[in-house]
C-alpha cells in the first residue's frame, strides 16, 4: 500500500496518513464508478480490410510498400485469386491503405491479439468481405 | 576573436560552404589530421563533437576503385557560438592498413563512436577503439560494409573478459569491502535493455560501466533496403516514448535533402505532435525517477498524463504509441473535426496535473536530498557531446528550436529553462519546466492553426512523391531536430535510387549513455538507479 516509510519522512506523519487514506478511498470509489479500461476504441488503427475486391486493380502497390512484407497477392489470369495477410506480422502502419489509389484497402479498428492456432495467423482478405 | 569570416578565409580553398551554418572540409589521411582537429577545436571553437560515422563507397555509382579510397569517415563538429556546423570528411583505405588518429583526447565523445566504426566498418583508430560495442562478440567480418555476408559466429572469440581491472590502490583492510556486481539487463523503468556493471567499496561506487547493445536491431543497415517511406515505421522504434518526434525528424531530414517545402498546416501540426511527444516523454522520465526514489503519487500522475497524451494521439492518428504520424511531404492524416478543441481543453487538465506533480516533488526534502547526486559540469557535458535537457541542466543554453529554428518555432513564444548544478534535481527541474513550455507552444500553435490541408499532393517539386517511386537525386545531407532527449540527427546519403545508400542516426541517448558510464564514480549505490532514470537513456536510441 501507499504507507511507505519514505513518504512519512518527506511530509510528516499526519499529512501522510491523510494522503494515504485519500488515495485509498479515491482508488476504491473510482474503481467502482469508472468504466473499465478500453483498449481498442473506434479511432484505433487495426488490421487492413479489403472492402471491394472487384475494384481492386491488382496493382500490387500495397504488397510492395508494406514494410513487414505481410501481404501476398496471387492472381490467376488477371483475376484476384487470393489476398493473404499475415496477421502476426502486420504492425498497423497504414502505408498500404495510403498507396491504394482506388481506396479499396482501408484500415479497420480490429486488433486481434490472440489466436487458436498457428494457421489462423494468415487470413485471406477476399473471403472476409 | 574568431569570426565566421576568419574561419572561412583560413580554409578558403578546401572548404565547401553548403549554407549559412553548414560547411564541409575534405581531408586525406596523409595530412596531419590530428593537428587540423586540434586547430579546429582550439582556435576556431568547434568544442562539441556531434557524431562520427563511416561510409563505404563500394557500391556508389560514381566510385572509381583505382583512384579513390573506399571508405570515408565523417566527423560532424559544432561551434556553439557561431552556430556553425562543420562536416569533416576523411578518406581512408583499409586495405593499406591506414589507421586514423583517435580524437578521444580532444573530444571525449569520440570514444564510443570510434568503437562503433571499428566494429561496423573495420576502420581502426588505434587499439583502444578495437573493442565491440553493439554487436555480439565473435561476429565475423564487418557488417556495415557493402560486401558483407553473414556466415556464422566464431565461437572461439566468445570469451568472457573481466570488466574491471583489479583494484590495487585500496588499503588492505578495505579490500574485502571491494566487490563488483551487475544490474540488468532489464531496465527498471522499461526503457529497453542495458546492463550496469558496478565496482563498489561498501556502498560507494568506485567504477561503473554501462553495457549496451542488447537492443541492437541494426536499423541503419535495414534502412538501406527499405524505401524512404518504409523507414517511417522503423523510426518509431528509436525512442519509443516519443515516436512522433522521431517520425517528424526523419521526414524533415528527407525533405531537407530534396528541398521540399510542406504546407503550413502540416508544419504547425508537426510542431504540435512533437511537443505532445515531448510532454509524454518528460512525464515518463519524471515518473521513473519518482519510482526509483519510492514516491508513489507522482507515478500515478505521470501515468495519467501519459494516458491523456496517448488518447490525443489515438484520436489524431489511430495509434497510441507507434504513431507513424508523418509522411514525406506532409502528415499521414488530416486533423479530425473537434480534435483541436479537445486538445485545448485537455491541455488545461495536463497543466493542472503537472502543477500537482510540482507541489508533490519540487519542495519535498526527501526528493531534493535524494536527487542531489551525480553532478555533471558544463565543460564535461559539452566534451561528452550531451545534448537536450541533460545539457541544459548544466546551464548551457543550447536548443535547436531556438538556435536554428525550423517550422514556426521562430514565431511562437517560449523560453528555454536552464539548470545550474547539472545534477539529477536540475535535470528534473528542467524537464518539468519544459513540459510547461511545450504546453504553451501547443496552445499558441493551435490558436492560430493555418488553414489548408496537411497531405497535399501538389507540392512545388519535380520529384515524384509517390512512396514507391520517391528517389532523391545524388546528394547527401545531415538534418536535425530537437527531440525530447536532445538532438536527433539523420545523415542521409542518396545514390539516386529509391532506397537510401546510407543512413546514420545520431541518437541523443547514445552520448548520454556514454557519459553515464563515467558519471557514477564517487556516488552511492542506491543513487545509481535515480541517476540512470534522470538521464533518460532509452536503449532503442542508443543501440538503434
Ligand atoms: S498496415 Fe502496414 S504492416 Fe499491415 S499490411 Fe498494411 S502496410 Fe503492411
Ligand atoms: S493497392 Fe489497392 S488496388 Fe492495388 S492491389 Fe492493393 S488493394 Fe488492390
Amino acid at each position: 500500500m501507499i504507507l511507505e516509510r519514505e513518504l512519512y519522512k518527506s511530509i510528516g506523519a499526519t499529512r501522510a496518513i491523510a494522503k494515504s487514506l485519500r488515495v485509498y478511498f479515491v482508488t476504491i470509489i473510482s474503481g467502482l464508478i469508472k468504466p473499465r479500461l478500453q483498449l481498442v476504441t473506434s479511432f484505433s488503427r487495426g488490421l487492413p480490410e479489403l472492402i471491394d475486391s472487384k475494384n481492386c486493380s491488382n496493382c500490387k502497390k500495397c504488397e510492395l510498400i508494406c514494410p513487414t512484407n505481410c501481404l501476398s497477392i496471387e492472381e490467376k489470369s488477371d483475376q484476384l485469386e487470393s489476398f493473404i495477410l499475415d496477421v502476426s506480422a502486420c504492425i498497423f502502419c497504414g502505408l498500404c491503405s495510403d498507396v491504394c489509389s482506388p481506396k479499396v484497402l482501408t484500415l479497420t479498428d480490429h486488433r486481434p491479439l490472440a489466436s487458436h492456432g498457428e494457421s489462423l495467423w494468415k487470413i485471406d482478405l477476399m473471403k472476409r468481405e | 576573436m574568431v569570426t565566421p569570416n576568419s574561419f572561412l578565409n583560413y580554409y578558403s580553398g578546401k572548404l565547401n560552404v553548403i549554407d549559412d551554418s553548414n560547411a564541409e572540409l575534405i581531408l586525406e589521411p596523409n595530412e596531419d589530421i590530428k593537428g587540423i582537429f586540434k586547430k579546429l577545436k582550439e582556435e576556431f571553437g568547434f568544442i562539441m563533437l556531434i557524431d562520427i560515422f563511416g561510409l563505404d563507397l563500394l557500391k556508389k555509382k560514381s566510385f572509381d576503385p583505382q583512384n579513390e579510397r573506399r571508405f570515408q569517415v565523417v566527423y560532424i563538429l559544432l561551434n556553439m557560438e557561431m552556430h556553425l556546423r562543420l562536416r569533416v570528411v576523411v578518406n581512408v583505405d583499409v586495405e593499406k592498413n591506414e589507421v586514423l588518429p583517435s580524437c578521444r583526447d580532444l573530444w571525449a565523445a569520440a570514444h564510443w563512436c570510434e568503437r562503433e566504426i571499428w566494429e561496423m566498418f573495420g576502420i581502426s583508430f588505434g587499439t583502444e577503439s578495437e573493442k565491440r560495442l553493439l554487436s555480439v562478440s565473435g561476429l565475423k567480418g564487418f557488417p556495415f560494409r557493402k560486401d558483407f555476408s553473414f556466415n556464422g559466429l566464431d565461437e572461439s572469440l566468445d570469451s568472457e573478459e573481466s570488466i574491471f581491472e583489479n583494484i590495487t590502490d585500496v588499503p588492505k583492510y578495505k579490500l574485502n569491502l571491494v566487490d563488483s556486481f551487475s544490474i540488468g539487463p532489464i531496465h527498471p523503468a522499461l526503457k529497453g535493455s542495458m546492463k550496469l556493471h558496478l565496482q563498489i567499496e561498501g556502498d560507494g561506487i568506485l567504477n561503473s560501466q554501462l553495457e549496451v547493445g542488447y537492443l541492437h536491431r541494426s536499423i541503419e543497415k535495414l534502412c538501406e533496403e527499405k524505401l524512404y517511406t518504409q523507414i517511417i515505421p522503423l523510426t518509431d522504434r528509436l525512442n519509443f516514448f516519443s515516436a512522433a518526434s522521431n517520425n517528424i525528424g526523419w521526414c524533415k531530414a528527407v525533405e531537407d535533402l530534396v528541398n521540399i517545402e510542406i504546407s503550413d498546416k502540416a508544419k504547425a501540426m508537426r510542431m504540435v505532435a512533437s511537443e505532445l511527444a515531448r510532454v509524454s516523454d518528460h512525464t515518463q522520465c519524471i515518473g521513473s525517477i519518482a519510482r526509483a526514489v519510492g514516491m508513489f503519487e507522482p507515478i500515478q500522475l505521470s501515468i495519467s498524463i501519459k494516458e491523456i497524451v496517448s488518447s490525443l494521439f489515438e484520436r489524431l492518428c489511430g495509434s497510441r504509441f507507434n504513431s507513424s504520424i508523418s509522411r514525406i511531404g506532409g502528415m499521414s492524416v488530416e486533423v479530425p473535426s473537434g480534435w483541436v478543441n479537445d486538445c485545448l481543453t485537455t491541455l488545461k487538465v495536463i497543466s493542472k496535473k503537472v502543477d500537482e506533480i510540482d507541489t508533490h516533488l519540487t519542495r519535498s526534502t526527501l526528493w531534493i536530498e535524494r536527487l542531489r547526486t551525480t553532478t555533471l559540469n558544463a565543460y564535461d557535458a559539452i566534451d561528452l557531446g550531451i545534448t537536450g535537457p541533460n545539457l541544459r541542466a548544466c546551464g548551457v543554453n543550447y536548443d535547436i528550436r531556438k538556435v536554428s529554428p525550423y517550422y514556426f518555432y521562430e514565431d511562437v513564444e517560449f523560453e528555454i529553462p536552464l539548470g545550474i548544478n547539472g545534477d539529477c534535481y536540475d535535470r528534473y527541474l528542467v524537464r518539468i519546466e519544459e513540459i510547461r513550455q511545450s504546453l504553451k507552444i501547443i496552445s499558441q500553435v493551435l490558436d492560430s492553426l493555418p488553414l489548408g490541408k496537411m497531405c497535399v499532393d501538389k507540392l512545388k517539386t519535380e520529384l515524384d512523391l509517390n512512396p514507391l517511386n520517391f528517389a532523391p537525386n545524388l546528394c547527401e545531407g545531415y538534418s536535425m531536430t530537437e527531440t525530447p532527449n536532445g538532438e536527433l540527427g539523420f545523415f542521409i546519403s542518396s545514390d539516386g535510387e529509391n532506397r537510401p545508400y546510407r543512413v546514420k542516426i545520431k541518437g541523443p541517448s547514445f552520448f548520454s549513455a556514454q557519459a553515464f558510464s563515467s558519471m557514477l564514480e564517487n556516488t552511492k549505490v542506491n543513487d545509481a538507479m535515480i541517476s540512470l532514470c534522470s538521464m533518460n537513456i532509452v536503449a532503442g536510441e542508443v543501440d538503434r
